[in-house]
């Protein structure tokens, strides 16, 4: 089932409010475009994705790839992970504290950044490959590393960039300097796109393709079909969405999004699920002086029973006071 | 008469007291954009999860006013700029979350005080308050939008930090945060607090770790670090002497999509 198409919804503040709220009393005027809007019923993908086993699965293996990483990228590192919190270690290089390595036992995040120390100095770094070759660079450090998911087809090029440098010296002259450049995998599962912290893979290469910083945050799931019945309905999309809009912009002035997109949530702490997502422009006008343009990412479950943390931190346990001069 | 000063001087340094490394025993200040209503809190818990890692010491003693004492305070903006060394300026490493452009800090329309908002070329150089780093602050972050521009958006990316009388690096290590638009409400300051505090991680580095640990695409924006540049491996226990106030070289670290 579609939404009707060339729906544009403009909701005034205070129907707004009357309608999930209760309490909102200036809330931001939102526009969602849901022309083009798919629902779940329309593209498929109405599965339960259950975590598997992590790829590496305990501290012992953990220390083992780091020092991996660190030979691999020319270091000699002895790595002794310290457990900061239940199930998550890491590891600094007292030599070069930016010498770094994380791993989360629970999903099997791994994050290592071979250090800075040898890329601070002036001057580009040489080697370093373009876009294509840096794809093809990146893909080869995994597979030795058999860090490549079960599935490689689900690993898809998101974008590619660098990783830069500039100095201004006393003299006042000023050099810019590319060191390294990196690749950004993202993941998508039969056709879906994954959104959220987890499902990514992102490598930095330095001199000579050399493999300089990694992070992997990449649960593998099986798969399940779920009955329609556990979806909310198409007619509700729109509004949860306005509903979460309006509750984490409640400052804006405006807000404008394209129609939800259907999407899989990875909440990088082992839940995926079927969700909508939209990519907001967010206006705020600040004491009637400044406009401010916001960017955000606003995902809703599209299950009715969902588990996945969206939040993404802590609330806070205590309050700021004020300022006393 | 200099005698005495200079056996003073021999003591104090033989006792340690001017070593460049500095510990956890630091004082750290949080600082929280003032909204309106509680609905739109991601700024309070951006910030909480951040300082929770430190043992913060919120001493009430009024002798203590502005010494050994570390800060939790909603953002107004004579605190960030014309009484900066009672506050910001007092702490070593302070942490902002809060809507921001380049080189500009707002403080939320919950602010008691006008203006409610900083820019960070001018505005916060006040006598003898001067910019930051000249009292304590050796490392500040920006979690908002756009504070600390890089070459892609200015040619001239570095003089509102360092060009006398009005900059802001008087003796600050590093400034960090994105030069894009950035969206928070994520768990980068919880990974940063931690590779901060229990790994004592590099600064800058720990920042930029954590922005990519929670990327997905674009979000959460493009990480940018200033510094002086003697300043780039420092961790927050490992650090080089203070810089002078008045240098005039800076070095910049961003990450670009192309």
């Amino acid at each position: 089932m579609r939404v009707p198409t060339r729906t544009t919804a403009v909701l005034l503040a205070l129907s707004l409010a009357a309608g999930f709220t209760g309490a909102c009393f200036a809330a931001p005027l939102v526009s969602i475009d849901s022309a083009g809007f798919h629902s779940v019923r329309d593209v498929g993908g109405m599965s339960a994705y259950i975590r598997t086993e992590p790829l590496i699965s305990s501290e012992t293996r953990a220390a083992g790839l780091a020092e991996q990483l660190f030979s691999m990228s020319g270091m000699d590192v002895s790595v002794t992970l310290t457990e900061n919190s239940e199930g998550k270690y890491g590891f600094v290089d007292s030599a070069d504290r930016s010498a770094s390595f994380y791993y989360t036992l629970s999903t099997g995040d791994i994050s290592f950044n071979r250090g800075t120390a040898d890329y601070s100095g002036d001057g580009d770094t040489p080697g370093l490959p373009d876009n294509e070759e840096a794809v093809r660079l990146a893909l080869e450090h995994l597979e030795a590393l058999e860090l490549l998911p079960g599935n490689p087809d689900e690993l898809v090029v998101d974008r590619t960039g660098s990783l830069n440098m500039a100095v201004v010296r006393e003299d006042g002259s000023e050099s810019r300097y590319r060191k390294q450049v990196w690749v950004h995998f993202k993941r998508v599962i039969d056709g879906i796109e994954v959104r959220g912290p987890g499902s990514k893979i992102i490598v930095y290469l330095g001199e000579n393709g050399e493999l300089t910083k990694l992070i992997r945050r990449w649960t593998e799931v099986d798969t399940y079909e779920l009955n329609e019945s556990a979806f909310i309905s198409d007619d509700r999309v729109l509004g949860k969405m306005r509903e979460r809009l309006c509750r984490e912009w409640r400052e804006a002035d405006e807000i404008e999004t394209g129609a939800p997109e259907f999407v899989i949530y990875d909440d990088g702490h082992g839940i995926l699920e079927p969700a909508y997502a939209v990519d907001a422009r967010v206006f705020h006008v600040i004491g009637g002086k400044h406009l401010i343009e916001d960017l955000s990412l606003v995902v809703i479950p599209a299950v009715k029973f969902s588990s996945a943390w969206y939040d993404q931190q802590d609330k806070a346990e205590s309050l700021p006071v004020a300022f006393e001069l | 008469m200099r005698r005495t000063l200079v056996f003073l001087a021999v003591v104090l340094l033989s006792a340690g007291l001017f070593q460049p490394v500095s510990g956890y025993d630091e004082q750290e200040g949080g600082y929280v954009y003032r909204y309106t209503d509680p609905s739109e809190d991601r700024f309070l818990d951006n910030v909480w999860n951040f300082i929770k890692y430190f043992d913060l010491n919120f001493d009430p003693d009024p002798t203590k006013k502005y010494e050994q004492r570390d800060q939790y305070y909603w953002c107004e903006s004579p605190g960030f700029d014309k009484f900066n060394n009672a506050f910001l300026d007092a702490v070593d490493f302070a942490y902002y979350s809060g809507h921001g452009s380049p080189w500009y800090l707002t403080m939320g329309p919950g602010a008691e005080w006008d203006p409610n908002y900083v820019y960070l070329y001018g505005s916060i150089w006040a006598g003898n308050h001067k910019g930051w780093g000249n009292r304590s602050m050796e490392f500040v972050t920006f979690q908002s939008c756009a504070v600390i521009p890089c070459p892609e958006e200015y040619e001239d990316w570095y003089s509102n930090w360092i060009v006398e009388p009005t900059d802001v690096f008087d003796g600050l290590h590093q400034a960090i945060g994105y030069h894009t638009i950035s969206y928070s409400g994520n768990g980068i300051s919880d990974n940063y607090g931690n590779r901060i505090k229990n790994n004592d991680e590099a600064v800058w580095q720990a920042w930029f770790n954590a922005v990519d640990d929670e990327r997905s695409g674009f979000y959460p924006g493009y990480a940018s670090a200033v510094m002086y540049p003697d300043c780039d491996g420092e961790s927050y226990g490992n650090q080089v002497p203070d810089p002078p106030g008045n240098h005039t070289t800076l070095k910049i670290w961003y990450q670009v999509s192309e």
